[in-house]
């Protein structure tokens, strides 16, 4: 694919094919092409039976500009080849395509098919050739597409300019251009809307705006079309918006919004099956997130006291052991803060539950059911499986205070003191790297 | 020149019979237009290359009915001149100002 090979390589295949001496085929072949030379020199077009058609044909001067200097010139008349295969030939070529077919197409336009005409209106003026089963020569072709471009921005009610200015036998493909303006003047005249005739009018008669301004022009044309069944004052809005804005269809708009509620639709149910689990299954919710749930619970579970906060001042007078019992009485009557609710404390051969929050650590915890806030390590071995950093547990977190007895606490006891402060150190080491 | 006349001439400047030379032209035209399907192009030295392009499929409006087709994307064949064909082809009177 993409190589450039030599006629002469080809001379071997043709002898054979023509069962001829290889040497007869390239006299053959050189005479044929020189004498298509010659004929076109004299200013005759020479048609080849299994090729097709080269014609000879004569570009007027025209006036520019040269490209350096920016100075006016003048190119000169010149005559230049034009090649037509013929039929046999411009089917082989077509081969891998051949499959296809024209489609029809419905009446809404996707964003894909405005995208298709709005290049087909520039490429066509541009390049593009003729069709081979087209008889014009590249050049009438060519001077035709751009008259009719030019008469059918001016005359924009004449549907029938595209005919009057190309009188020639080309089928739909030499009116790729004028019938692409088309649609926006048929459409116009479908429209009941006076006022987007009118816009329409106005805005074809200008001279012929950029690709982008048209095709929006067409999308708003294409689209007021389509509606017109429904609603005959949606059409006079159209021509009025701006260009950017409305290039997408109707079908495209609602395929966004469904995608909207779709999602949120997603969002609430993955939030209802939250809450649901939180409400069913509160164990297993509260150990995979680490979120406490609160009062708003009915689940009798385990026991759930909540030890009173308290001033530090009562605390102090209770250092004993089994300090639970007595804190809780007494510290009855003292003002709590926030948080937690008061729950008679239980005899402490039975789990005791804390919370943390924001005001109270596992120090607070341990000033209060031990009395002595450097004993918090034994609360943090109690729940070691939960617990990563000491210091930054989620406030929350639902803490087990083992009985004092467990462990041997005795916050009036030195020796446990010391031992507590080693546990510490060696939890904070854990997690210092 | 149509066809009948310039197998004619090539019969008279080759001598070679009619028949083989539409025998050859009829193996050119495979050639080509094989050739060109693979997507290669075939160079004749002093006159120029045959070429295959591509055209994208596009939209058209049929003037007739007015309906809208979707033309399919297609192969074809062009030819471009060789330079030493272009030069042959000026008209040498008119002094052309770009070369």
């Amino acid at each position: 694919m993409d190589q450039k090979l030599a006629l002469t390589s080809f001379t071997r295949s043709i002898a054979d094919a023509a069962n001829l001496p290889q040497e007869r085929v390239g006299t053959v072949l050189d005479a044929l092409f020189s004498l298509v030379e010659a004929e076109l020199i004299k200013g005759n077009n020479v048609k080849v039976k299994g090729l097709g058609t080269f014609k000879i044909s004569t570009v007027e001067p025209r006036e520019t500009r040269d490209l350096a200097s920016g100075e006016r010139i003048t190119i000169g008349a010149y005559r230049r080849v034009s090649f037509t295969p013929e039929k046999a030939l411009a089917e082989l070529v077509n081969a891998p395509f051949s499959a296809f077919e024209s489609v029809e197409l419905s009446s809404d336009l996707s964003q894909d098919e405005l995208e298709l005409l709005a290049p087909a209106e520039s490429a066509a003026a541009a390049e593009e050739e003729p069709v081979a089963d087209n008889s014009e020569t590249s050049y009438n072709s060519e001077t035709s597409e751009s008259s009719e471009s030019s008469e059918s921005s001016e005359t924009s009610d004449n549907s029938d300019n595209s005919e009057s200015s190309n009188p020639e036998p080309a089928p739909a493909v030499a009116r790729e251009i004028a019938p692409v303006e088309m649609p926006e003047i048929q459409w116009a005249e479908d429209t009941e809307s006076s006022a987007a005739e009118q816009a329409e009018e106005a805005d074809s008669s200008a001279p012929q705006v950029e690709a982008p301004a048209n095709e929006a022009e067409q999308a708003e044309a294409e689209e007021a079309a389509s509606e017109t069944a429904e609603a005959a004052e949606d059409t006079a809005d159209y021509p009025e918006e701006e260009e950017e804005e409305d290039t997408s269809s109707a079908k495209h708009k609602s395929h966004f919004w469904l995608g909207v509620l779709a999602g949120v639709g997603c969002t609430v149910a993955i939030l209802l099956g939250l809450w649901a689990w939180r409400y069913f299954a509160p164990d297993s919710f509260t150990k995979v997130t680490g979120l406490v749930t609160t009062s708003t619970m009915p689940a009798p579970a385990a026991v759930q006291p909540k030890a009173t906060p308290a001033p530090v001042a009562s605390q102090k007078a209770d250092q004993e052991e089994k300090l639970k019992e007595e804190a809780a009485p007494a510290v009855d009557t003292e003002a709590t803060p926030s948080a937690t609710d008061e729950v008679p404390t239980k005899p402490s051969d039975q789990p005791v539950y804390d919370y943390i929050s924001k005001t109270r650590f596992l120090t607070t915890m341990a000033k209060e059911h031990y009395g002595d806030y450097n004993l918090w390590p034994f609360i943090y071995k109690e729940n070691e499986a939960m617990l990563g950093h000491p210091d930054r547990i989620r406030p929350g977190t639902k803490i087990v205070i083992p009985p004092a007895s467990k462990y041997g606490i005795d916050a009036s006891d030195p020796a446990c003191v010391a031992k507590a402060k080693k546990m510490g150190a060696a939890i904070y080491s854990r997690y210092r790297k | 020149m149509d066809s009948k006349t310039f197998i004619e001439t090539l019969h008279a400047e080759t001598s070679v019979t009619k028949k083989d030379i539409s025998a050859i032209l009829g193996a050119l035209q495979n050639v080509l237009g094989n050739t060109c399907a693979e997507g290669d192009s075939v160079a004749v030295v002093g006159f120029g290359t045959f070429e295959p392009r591509k055209r994208e499929e596009r939209v058209v409006v049929m003037p007739t009915s007015g309906k809208r087709l979707l033309v399919p994307p297609k192969q074809v064949i062009t030819f471009r001149p060789s330079t030493a064909l272009r030069n042959s082809l000026q008209n040498e009177e008119t002094a052309s100002k770009n070369v």
